[in-house]
């Protein structure tokens, strides 16, 4: 088990302050979703983590105690792929596996190992570059994968990725997660955040904006927003204006969908009663819920702006 | 289960291997090797097949007949002694005396059917008729044959007999030359081939190093490598690694000429030989200050081509210690071809780190040096490496990580000294 915590990261690069004081805590067996728009320290705070910058301030801590790189092994995953282009896969493999100081003998079983659960052992002795955009990628995964990290850090690890091959990933992840594995993740596509992260941290301009569960942060928005899915959504809003205008702020059509209405309350309690009066009147509804608002909407929140 | 692993202690024996064997499956470096060989196993047979073909050249001549040389004598009673200094001077050619007029003489000359032809009308005066006319033409040794038919006359007049006069006139002083220093005939080849050896090793070695610092930047792999080791392991294996492979290569290269010379010498007159035969003693200092200049030229080059992303902007980068390196290797050249080694020049760039590899090794191997002088270069070299494999670390630690345009070096050296304060703090 292992918990990795960043205490009051601090970085600068000559003038430019990148990271401001960056606090964020992942813990085994767990996913951390870091978000950030483009140039706010995400590839800066990774750097840290992986020890090849020192920060100005503050400390990367693991199990409480100042991170040991001869000790620990994190696998990463960086946005910018590449490895060497015209050296035989199986060498790649083997080489980045010596370098996190495996064995020669037992970087070659793991490197086989994972070509093959990622169904890329026909490519052992091929070149990289031969190799598909995508297929060059999950070289890459099973070099992060392979020396067994304690902690993985993937950066849009998605990108580029069939659907096929997405859904291998996605299975190779929720693995890593289910035997104890750190994970931390970054991307921009919201949909796999919300699958594997438990929690997030949302990074903009050298500081976290926003962390926690992502049940809770949700949670913590106003529920007083109503979704109405049928396919007879005048008879909704006549009703609705008929019966209930003194409990709503507003009713209207969804922009998106023909076949929504969005009701918003005055008070959160007048829900059920909402409910109650819907699913008495006969008409015909495909569902009814609270709208949550989506990881995108509290991104686009917290970070709009700002750079 | 975890595996044994344990970090990054084992980067540097990694990234070594890798490197050293990374260069000796690559196919450009397998096939100059083997031409490299070829071509000294070939050169090893020149001298012999020379030597046999114009040994067989004289065997045939004895057969043929030899370009004329004709003599008009108007000097002298009798033909035989200015005919007897010329056919001593002109071995190869057939002396003969001839009593046509000036006119039939230029038109035999020029139809080829005489060399060149010789009018003595005083015994000190002549003309000398020939086709072409050039620095390299015969007078000079017409008029030592001249003055030694002119000698032999007016001794026999004297009452010196022919024979007599022949033989002290011929009479030469034998020499033998005791050398003190070095012997710069005999240490002249070997130097020169030894310089240009190490001139196209460094430059080919640095280049290669240079070329695969920026294949890891350019294609990304830096990205995963930096956060897998050190970048001083990094940069150490990779210097490491192809100061090796070229030791490899040199070590195959020179097995196989010292094969290939000591078959072929057998074969040889001995004073070709000599020119051959490399002193060992000079072997070694080349090996040594091989390595010295690798490491000098290898720790700059890495730190260049580490701030570079792109192929391209390499050569820019590098330009300015590829030509330092060629000027050192110019000062030598200049040196040992004016056969002064101990000009200020030379003694100035035998100390001077980025020169003293080449300086120092001629002036061992073609000149008197005291052994303080080379253990001083040697030490100013070693200290050199010392520092500049230090601040290639430095540099290389930030350049992997840059990206664009290459920065210029005095933002570098800022970079450097903000780099050094944060770590500190």
């Amino acid at each position: 088990m292992v918990q990795l915590v960043l205490d009051n990261i601090t970085k600068s690069f000559a003038d430019k302050e990148v990271l401001r004081g960056v606090s964020i805590a992942a813990q085994s067996g767990k996913a951390l979703g870091l978000l950030g728009r483009n140039g706010a320290g995400k590839t800066t705070t990774i750097r840290i983590i992986m020890g090849v910058f020192l920060p100005d301030g503050g400390e990367v801590l693991c199990d409480g105690k100042p991170i040991d790189h001869d000790k620990l092994i994190i696998g990463y995953l960086p946005e910018e792929r590449g490895m060497y282009p015209k050296k035989k896969i199986i060498d790649q493999l083997v080489y980045f596996g010596r370098l996190r100081g495996m064995e020669k003998s037992d970087a070659t079983s793991a490197a086989k190992k994972w070509l093959e659960r990622l169904d890329m052992e026909e490519y052992i002795n091929a070149k990289l570059e031969t190799l598909s955009k995508g297929n060059q990628q999950k070289i890459q995964l099973a070099v992060t994968v392979m020396c067994d990290p304690q902690i993985v850090i993937l950066d849009e690890p998605f990108s580029g990725l069939d659907p096929v091959n997405a859904m291998l990933l996605k299975d190779v992840i929720k693995e890593l997660i289910k035997n104890g594995t750190t994970v931390l993740f970054s991307s921009h596509q919201m949909n796999y955040i919300e699958e594997f992260c438990e929690d997030i941290a949302i990074l903009n301009s050298g500081k976290i904006v926003l962390s926690g569960s992502i049940d809770e942060i949700k949670r913590s928005y106003r529920r007083d927003t109503i979704a109405v899915d049928s396919l007879e959504c005048t008879k909704v809003m006549k009703l609705i204006f008929d019966k209930f205008s003194d409990e709503i702020v507003s009713a209207e059509l969804d922009k998106e969908t023909e076949n929504r209405v969005k009701i918003k309350l005055k008070s959160p309690e007048s829900k059920l009663p909402l409910y109650d009066l819907i699913s008495s009147s006969g008409i015909d509804i495909d569902g009814m819920g609270v709208v949550q608002p989506t990881l995108g909407d509290i991104f686009v929140q917290y970070t709009e702006g700002t750079v | 289960m975890r595996n044994k692993s344990s970090g990054r202690k084992s980067g540097f024996r990694a990234v070594l291997s890798f490197e050293y064997m990374s260069y000796l499956k690559n196919k450009a470096f397998i096939i100059s090797t083997i031409v490299v060989i070829l071509l000294i196993a070939l050169g090893s047979l020149i001298p012999a097949i020379i030597i046999g073909f114009s040994s067989g050249d004289d065997e045939d001549q004895e057969t043929e007949e030899k370009p004329k040389i004709a003599v008009v004598n108007y000097a002298y009673e009798n033909n035989d002694a200015i005919v007897y200094a010329l056919q001593k001077e002109f071995d190869g050619n057939e002396v003969v005396t001839v009593k046509d007029n000036i006119d039939k003489i230029e038109s035999d000359v020029e139809n080829g059917k005489y060399e060149f032809a010789v009018v003595l009308e005083k015994p000190l005066s002549y003309k000398y008729i020939t086709n072409t006319s050039s620095i390299f033409d015969s007078t000079d040794t017409i008029d030592s044959a001249v003055a030694f038919a002119y000698k032999t006359t007016e001794l026999e007049k004297k009452g010196i007999t022919s024979e007599q006069s022949k033989k002290l006139l011929n009479a030469y002083p034998t020499r033998e030359i005791i050398t003190l220093g070095k012997d710069q005939t005999t240490t002249y080849l070997s130097t020169y081939i030894l310089l240009m050896l190490l001139y196209i090793a460094i430059l080919s070695y640095g280049q290669m190093v240079c070329n695969s610092v920026v294949t890891e930047k350019s294609s990304r792999a830096m990205e995963m490598l930096i956060t897998c080791a050190k970048p001083s392991d990094l940069m150490f294996g990779k210097v490491i690694g192809a100061g090796l492979a070229g030791f490899t290569q040199a070590a195959a290269i020179a097995a196989v000429g010292v094969i290939a010379f000591s078959a072929s010498s057998t074969m040889m007159p001995i004073d070709i030989s000599s020119i051959f035969s490399f002193p060992v003693e000079s072997a070694a200092y080349a090996m040594l200050f091989f390595v010295l200049a690798f490491f000098i030229y290898a720790f700059v080059m890495a730190a260049l081509a580490s701030l570079v992303s792109r192929a391209e902007d390499m050569n820019n980068l590098i330009t300015p210690i590829m030509l330092v390196f060629i000027f050192a290797v110019f000062v030598v050249i200049f040196g040992i071809n004016s056969g002064e080694l101990d000009t200020p020049l030379m003694i100035i760039t035998s100390y001077i780190p980025f020169t003293a590899p080449m300086s120092m090794f001629a002036r061992v191997t073609m000149s008197d040096v005291a052994a303080w002088e080379i253990i001083v270069s040697v030490a100013v070299q070693i200290v050199s490496i010392y520092i500049l494999g230090r601040l290639a670390a430095a540099i290389y630690r930030i350049g992997v990580l840059l990206y664009g345009k290459p920065p210029k070096l005095r933002e570098v050296f800022k970079m450097l000294k903000a780099h050094k304060t944060a770590s500190k703090s």
